[in-house]
């Protein structure tokens, strides 16, 4: 219950690293960029190459690889299902038969189809995993704002959504120590969050949710009063301290990036 | 203090009703008039549900009186073309420590006030490095907010008004929730900004210790300005006091006490220091 | 002697205990609370005092060192932690906010239901319990909790632990944030407790010295997780310069009494209410 309290927001682990200094719009759209090639690869050779772009990108974050990789871990059994799946179902035009289990029939094409797809997951898992691991909440949520300030003019929120986005990030720890407190506060009143089958426990939840939501709105209503007390107004002529800026680093990385992407992407025939 | 000078802040004739026309109306104000001059300290004290808040939130126009008029420095509150403004000049802390944070970094939240005005980011970060040197949180400038005491976390928001370089502070119950440490880093912070900084305070509290630290004190009963003077003279009666749900502070009470029964006191004291040399004195003349 | 009702042996707590953010709240702390006894618990913020406080209502398991109840280790082999918890009542602050049902009457009924009490005694419980703060069952019992002034929600709160009839009462700063009248009040009930229940033992938290000089026989000061000083009230508070070196006060009455002995006025320096105060002085003054 206490290591709850002291969850930092994310998964960032702060480190003084080139990738961690780029600016987080360039890191984003490197993200983007790496889902939309991810997609488009079409042979082992891209991914192989795309797997030492992404290791060359990890060593200089200067992220241990094992933890990394340990992003890998709540997913493993989807991995393992969808290899299985396109072991025995991959090829349904029949094909040059492996073994059997039972009436399945695991095919080398199935085979050779399941580790491609398994691949092309992992390497999205461990890319998008990088951007977290290498760029704060906070961080994410301002270039998040900026990249989509020039959709504003189409009615999109990014003001009010990055808003959103950092209160709730300041609030997270605020609130789960909030929920500690109560919780022990009805367990001194004999509340019992343990014995019982699943519907049980869930009622034994309400006396520690009405008070956190009661509590939530009274903080929101607070809070709302406050930022109208410091002149708050809206994203209208807002203008912000922390400044992104794009610096050679950027240009540097957007070009490898763009590089590297035409690399994994080229037919193997031009090589 | 001149009264002649026309003041920061004024309240005339100001009523404020709660749910209007249900059957749940409160008179949360009723007829009140209240003159803050700039570089007053005034305490204003009062039970739960005097009306202290309500007056409060009426300086600021995050209320908007019922039937009366605010007026800081000259604006009216009900005019919305000054509303911005009149936020800019009188900065608010409220009570609860944790619900007027709204960035995940120190220094980010002490710029949100500036960032609202508009201003340039090089002027922001100026006044934000400098608000926080005079509440003396420079140091934690790069913590998260819920890493803090319930002092520093109020030090954080009166560095967040600092920064719009205000005229006056309200400060809403701001001591109500923090343990005595937090509450002699605040008052001390206040005073700071009272003496070296010329910006005028207005203490909302119920904490008479507290009070007494103040040039003047405005007693509120049931939406009432039921006193309004020196500490000395809002402390004269115990009686009248008590009857409003209030209290002496300790060695005020004490001093009553020891006059009751005779002892002769120059005045009431308000210190420790004082009473003790007046005792001693008396001491003295006796033997 | 008998067995104490309440008590440590070496008591030690560290939070997150082996990771890099480990933090010791309690460096072994050994205390013999006797059956009927009011002991006050202060020290400065993060001296330990709410963790000492949750170890003795079994909600915290020891790092290392005991917790005894009567004489038996609450983690002990065979012992069921469910009735320990049972015979304590901690109220923790700003109780208001754990309020959750829809009636008044639910709520208080909650811990006395959680006791497996059959329902006329639940009612019996919670009818006596809100008499007991001050709240008319008839007029409160079907109302909801979130529609109650926050004075009263308190109550409601305090009712819900005193309806489950606890032998040890743990109050964790009961007083916070409660205006003078509402402190007055407070002081009032658990007054009113302990005498109703001769047997009852109080285990009070708080930083206002002025309340543990009302309430409580003993103090017990705590300071960076171990006991710094154990003693009846009287004697604790006159040592003003010990209780200084660690960042507490002394009730001012006894502030301003060690200052008139130290100029020369024979007074004594354990009182520690204005009432006695104000007597002492006067037979000083006299004598």
């Amino acid at each position: 219950m206490e290591l709850l309290r002291t969850i930092s927001i994310g998964q960032y682990v702060p480190r003084p690293s080139v990738v961690h200094r780029l600016d987080p719009r360039t890191k984003l759209l490197s993200t983007v960029a790496l889902m939309v090639v991810v997609f488009l690869v079409q042979d082992f050779r891209g991914l192989g190459l795309f797997a030492a772009f992404l290791t060359v990108a990890i060593v200089c974050s200067q992220i241990p690889l094992g933890f990394v990789l340990r992003s890998l871990r709540p997913v493993l059994f989807l991995l393992v299902l969808t290899l299985l799946l396109q072991v025995f179902f991959g090829a349904p035009d029949g094909g040059t038969v492996l073994f059997r289990v039972w009436s399945f029939v695991a095919t080398r094409e199935g085979l050779v189809q399941g580790l491609f797809v398994t691949a092309r997951l992992v390497l999205l898992i461990v890319g998008t995993s990088l951007l977290t691991y290498t760029t704060s909440p906070v961080e994410i949520a301002d270039g998040l704002e900026r990249l989509l300030g020039p959709f504003r003019r189409f009615g999109v929120p990014a003001h009010e959504l990055a808003m959103m986005m950092t209160i709730a990030l300041r609030f997270i720890p605020t609130l789960v120590e909030e929920t500690e407190r109560i919780m022990k506060a009805q367990m001194s009143r004999g509340a019992d969050f343990q014995t019982g089958g699943p519907f049980r426990r869930a009622r034994a939840l309400i006396p520690i949710l009405v008070p956190l939501f009661v509590s939530a709105f009274r903080r929101a209503d607070e809070l709302a009063l406050a930022m109208e007390a410091r002149g708050y107004r809206g994203g209208e002529g807002r203008t912000r301290m922390k400044q992104l800026r794009y610096g050679p680093h950027d240009a540097v990385a957007a070009l490898m990036i763009t590089l590297a992407s035409i690399a994994v992407l080229l037919p193997g025939r031009l090589w | 203090m001149s009264g002649s000078a026309s003041p920061l802040i004024e309240v005339r004739d100001v009523s404020y009703v709660y749910r209007r026309g249900t059957s749940e109306e409160v008179r949360a104000l009723d007829h009140v008039d209240l003159r803050v001059q700039a570089g007053e300290f005034v305490a204003v004290v009062g039970a739960n549900g005097s009306g202290k808040s309500t007056l409060a939130k009426l300086l600021n126009a995050l209320l908007l009186p019922t039937e009366g008029e605010v007026r800081v420095a000259g604006l009216d509150t009900r005019d919305p073309a000054n509303l911005w403004e009149i936020r800019r000049r009188v900065g608010m802390v409220f009570q609860n420590p944790d619900n007027q944070i709204v960035a995940t970094v120190v220094e980010e939240d002490v710029a949100f006030g500036p960032e609202n005005l508009g201003l340039p980011p090089d002027e922001i970060a100026r006044r934000v490095e400098w608000a926080l040197g005079v509440v003396g949180m420079l140091e934690h400038r790069h913590r998260e907010p819920h890493l803090l005491s319930g002092g520093q976390k109020q030090r954080v928001a009166i560095a967040g008004i600092l920064a719009m370089q205000p005229e006056c502070i309200v400060l809403d119950e701001a001591t109500t929730m923090l343990d005595p440490e937090g509450r002699r880093e605040v008052l001390q912070t206040v005073h700071r900004l009272r003496h070296e900084h010329g910006i005028t305070i207005l203490h909302i509290t119920h904490n008479m210790e507290e009070a007494a630290e103040a040039d003047r004190i405005v007693v509120l009963a049931e939406g009432r300005i039921a006193l309004d003077g020196p500490p000395q003279d809002v402390f004269a009666d115990p009686t009248r006091l008590r009857a409003l749900r209030l209290d002496l502070p300790e060695l005020a009470a004490l001093g009553h006490c020891l006059v009751s029964r005779g002892v002769k006191l120059p005045s009431l004291p308000l210190d420790g220091e004082q009473l003790c040399r007046a005792l001693l004195q008396v001491g003295q003349r006796v033997r | 002697m008998s067995a104490p009702l309440l008590a440590c042996e070496d008591l030690a707590h560290t939070y997150l205990a082996g990771t890099p953010l480990a933090s010791v709240a309690l460096r072994g702390v050994t205390l013999r609370i006797q059956r009927g006894e009011a002991v006050g618990l202060v020290g400065p913020t993060g001296s330990g005092k709410s963790t000492l406080a949750q170890h003795f209502a079994g909600l915290l398991r020891p790092t290392s060192g005991r917790v005894l109840i009567e004489g038996v280790d609450v983690y002990g082999r065979g012992v069921d932690l469910r009735r320990v918890r049972r015979r304590i009542g901690l109220l923790f602050q700003y109780p208001e906010h754990q309020l959750f049902e829809e009636t008044v009457f639910e709520d208080v009924a909650f811990g006395p239901r959680n006791l497996g009490l059959d329902p006329d005694e639940v009612t019996e419980r919670v009818q006596w319990a809100l008499r007991l703060v001050g709240l008319d069952p008839d007029w409160f019992a079907r109302r909801s909790p979130f529609s109650l002034s926050g004075g009263e929600m308190r109550r409601v709160a305090i009712a819900g632990v005193l309806a489950m009839r606890p032998e040890i009462l743990i109050l964790d700063e009961p007083t916070a944030g409660l205006d003078p009248q509402g402190r007055r009040e407070l002081i009032d009930l658990v007054r009113r407790l302990r005498r109703s229940q001769a047997d009852l033992t109080l285990l009070l938290i708080s930083h206002s010295m002025e309340d543990v000089a009302r309430l409580c026989e003993r103090v017990v000061v705590l300071h960076r997780g171990q006991v710094f000083l154990d003693a009846p009230v009287r004697v604790a508070f006159s040592q003003a310069e010990r209780l200084r070196e660690i960042g507490l006060d002394v009730p001012r009455v006894t502030d301003l009494l060690i200052r008139l002995r130290a100029g020369g006025l024979s007074v004594r320096t354990d009182r520690i209410t204005v009432e006695e105060a104000c007597e002492e002085i006067l037979r000083a003054l006299q004598g």
